[in-house]
């Protein structure tokens, strides 16, 4: 008698959502109805069943769950525990823990857990561990008997079906010659990132599916054709071209494909039926230089961009030139001053270096090569003739920063103002800062037409200078090694350029310069 | 301590970002009825490895590739038995290699062992290990940039071929039994490096050389039983013939006038030097 009663309640419960589940607009039903309201379809077998909107995995130490969040809004949970199986929250059944059963559901919701709703619910359906005995058997049954009876979300599966034309100018991916990857590629990759409801593409001689295709063993298809996020089962004949994005290709036996196939993050996998032209397969689409639609630099990335370049040498610079201050500060001075005090003839050997540079290595190669015992050394000198003109360069650049820092420093200190720091180190910091000004500059207005390409000339022409100078001056002074540096006219006993900035205005006698350092010790 | 972190937090934050998406890209065609084949293989960077398919097959290629750099290729074209394959440098900027990651690109290239073949490699950088042996070759060329090359000809030629033109801008090349190419001209240019050219193998009657060589050493092996003759023109070079009679610019093996098999050198060098070897 209790029978009829349930089932005039549960009636009386689903009628009324019915009408909204006929409209498609079935709303999730929240709060404290949901369950029941499942429950009593469920017990009944009234209307259908709830379809898996997400999955849900939770994994601890101790225990192992899935939830499933259902479109009615409701939840169902399995969750593995300290050797009990809880099936939404309910213990109904027991397990070795660390067995087998265990295991097998660890790597279930491992694969659950990278997978899209869908395939993950199919595997769900699918799930038979093997080998199981005694309370996992029985656990893992009742585990069975309720994931196989899950359905994925219809919305989340792409359900066979044709993909409208793009109206003209929209995507295009004309599948005539399946060898053209240099262009063909970018076009799929961008088919592959499209939504299922942004989906339009015209395949010219052809058509695009959307989902699982499968062309009958009778069936004649003419044209190309493009399947979008499925597989191609070609069991008849197709005239023309096959493409897929995110699917596999299988050519059964009696088929025939008289065009080439290529799968594009998939397989092509020939089981027995025909492929007149090539057969081709892309692991994963690939973006080429079309592929990014039309790339729209915003200001503010190009400025970060940029910014970021200049900050990163300028940090690259300055940990070189933190080591040469640290390894080698009279010679990085010695450069430093001759760039300071014969910057023109330092420009000048520079220029010189700079066109001679080349034709130098050449003869010494040449020159090597002409002795039987010179070509073993070849290798050798190569290397080291590189090394020497990096260093020479780099070498003569950080000394011309630290020139400028130094100059920078002392004409500050000279009319009376403070400054950043009086050692090598700030000196590099504060030349290379001013080197790169140029380049920041270069990046904020870059944009400006004409302005912003003076600025760049500028920016180019004045590193430039600095380098050619750095790099003569690097030369003259024989890589600071040569004491007193060349292009002093003066002897270098009478050597001071103190009188130039340390000297107040009101006139102090300017001190010499002490032999052992070229660094003014640091201010108490 | 904190200047260190920040110091540490800096550098982390410059390093070079740097990707790379290795691919890769099989393609295969069936062989057909293909009658002949010019096949282009163009491998700018990474290693190549080619050798002669099975029966059936016109061509298999793997390839794994850099694909923010590179595009793959696998064009036929059976109306006139065009066959292209490798990578091709996306972009119009030409390519630069500028990362030896750009070296981990490979590519196994497979061609068909039954149909006249008319074979062209371009290897750019990288390492190249060519094996012609079991092809039909008509015609060779492997141009070879700046690689390290080895070219083996495993088995003799099953077809009739014309000419076998080696081109080596700055790299090595190796070669292993170039006689079995049975090619009736062998041309080798070779700019800066280190050349062997090993011209045993199973030929019959006679095999003209040419070599030139700018910069570098010319490796010369000769089978026994062959009679050679080396014209040698030379500017700045060391010789040194072993087992040769010099007459002028000509040296003649002793056995030159009795031979079954001979062989005619004429090599041309600028700098450098020519050492010449004979293997049983």
């Amino acid at each position: 008698m209790r029978r009829p009663s349930l089932l005039l309640a549960a009636v009386l419960l689903v009628l009324p959502v019915g009408p909204l589940m006929a409209k498609g607009g079935y709303p999730a039903t929240s709060g404290a109805l949901a369950a029941p309201i499942a429950f009593l379809r469920q017990l009944f077998h009234v209307g259908p069943a709830p379809t898996v909107r997400d999955v849900e995995v939770v994994v601890s130490s101790d225990s192992r769950t899935l939830i499933l969040h259902l479109s009615d809004g409701s939840d169902r949970t399995l969750t593995l525990s300290q050797g009990r199986l809880l099936i939404d929250g309910v213990t109904s059944g027991h397990y070795a823990p660390g067995g087998d059963l265990e295991r097998a559901w660890q790597g279930l919701l491992s694969d659950a857990a990278r997978l899209p709703t869908a395939l993950a619910v199919g595997r769900f359906r699918d799930w038979r561990p093997d080998g199981l005995a005694g309370d996992d058997a029985s656990a893992a049954d009742a585990m069975e008997s309720r994931l196989a009876k899950l359905e994925p979300n219809p919305a989340a599966v792409a359900s066979p079906q044709a993909i409208p034309a793009a109206a003209p100018g929209g995507l295009t991916v004309d599948l005539n010659d399946l060898s053209d990857l240099e262009h063909l590629g970018p076009e799929l990759y961008r088919v592959g990132q499209l939504s299922p409801a942004d989906l339009r593409i015209t395949v010219p001689g052809g058509q695009a599916r959307l989902g699982h295709y499968s062309l009958g063993s009778g069936q004649t298809l003419d044209g190309h054709l493009l399947v979008v996020r499925g597989d191609a089962d070609i069991f008849g004949t197709l005239r023309g071209n096959l493409a897929t994005v995110d699917g596999d290709i299988v050519v059964h036996p009696g088929a025939a494909v008289t065009g080439s196939v290529l799968a594009v993050g998939g397989q092509v996998r020939e089981a027995g039926g025909d492929i007149a032209g090539g057969v081709l397969s892309l692991n994963d689409a690939f973006p080429g230089p079309q592929a990014t639609a039309p790339s729209i630099v915003r200001p503010w990335q190009r400025v970060a961009t940029g910014t970021a370049g200049v900050l990163g040498v300028f940090l690259t610079l300055t940990i070189i030139g933190f080591g040469l201050v640290a390894f080698a500060r009279p010679q990085l001075e010695v450069v430093g001053d001759t760039v300071a005090h014969s910057f023109g003839r330092a420009l000048l050997v520079g220029l010189l270096g700079q066109v001679l540079l080349v034709p130098t290595f050449g003869m010494m190669v040449v020159g090597l090569a002409l002795t039987v015992v010179g070509i073993l050394l070849v290798p050798f000198a190569v290397v080291v003739y590189v090394l020497l003109a990096v260093v020479a360069i780099l070498g003569g650049l950080l000394g011309a920063a630290h020139a400028m820092g130094e100059t920078w420093t002392r004409r500050r200190l000279a009319s009376g103002n403070a400054a950043f720091g009086m050692n090598s180190y700030s000196y590099l910091v504060i030349g290379l800062a001013f080197l790169l000004a140029l380049w920041a500059c270069d990046i904020v207005f870059g944009w400006v037409p004409v302005a912003g390409s003076i600025i760049a000339a500028l920016a180019i022409l004045v590193s430039w200078l600095v380098a050619t100078a750095g790099f003569g001056a690097a030369l003259l002074s024989r890589a600071g090694l040569k004491d007193a540096f060349s292009g002093r006219i003066i002897p270098p006993e009478a050597l001071t350029d103190e009188y130039l900035w340390a000297t107040p205005q009101f006139g102090v006698p300017a001190i010499q310069r002490p032999a052992s350092t070229r660094t003014p010790p640091p201010r108490p | 301590m904190t200047r260190w972190a920040a110091g540490i937090v800096l550098l982390v934050l410059a390093a070079p970002l740097h990707g790379q998406a290795m691919r890769e890209f099989q393609a295969s065609h069936r062989r057909g009825d293909t009658r002949s084949l010019t096949a282009r293989v163009q491998f700018t960077a990474g290693t190549l490895h080619l050798r002669a398919g099975p029966p059936g097959d016109l061509y298999a290629m793997r390839l794994g590739f850099d694909a923010e750099r590179f595009s793959p290729v696998a064009r036929y074209n059976a109306v006139d038995g065009r066959l292209t394959l490798g990578t091709t440098a996306l972009g119009s900027a030409g390519f630069r290699v500028v990362d030896h990651r750009q070296l981990e690109q490979q590519a196994s290239v497979l061609l068909a062992p039954d149909i006249p073949l008319d074979l062209s490699i371009d290897l750019g950088a990288g390492l190249g290990d060519v094996d012609l042996g079991g092809l039909q070759l008509t015609s060779a060329t492997i141009r070879s940039a700046a690689s390290r090359t080895s070219i083996s000809v495993s088995a003799p030629n099953r077809g009739h071929c014309t000419t076998f033109d080696l081109d080596a801008g700055a790299s090595e090349i190796s070669t292993d039994q170039l006689g079995n190419a049975r090619c009736a001209e062998i041309r080798f240019q070779g700019g800066v490096g280190k050349a062997t050219l090993d011209l045993s193998g199973q030929w019959h009657d006679a095999l003209r050389v040419r070599a030139q060589m700018a910069l570098g050493e010319l490796h010369l092996v000769f089978p026994t039983d062959a009679g050679v003759e080396i014209t040698l023109d030379r500017t700045l070079t060391t010789f040194r013939p072993v087992g040769f009679t010099r007459q002028g610019t000509t040296y003649t093996s002793a056995n030159l006038a009795t031979a079954k098999r001979v062989i005619h050198v004429d090599v041309s060098t600028a700098v450098g030097g020519i050492v010449t070897e004979w293997k049983k």
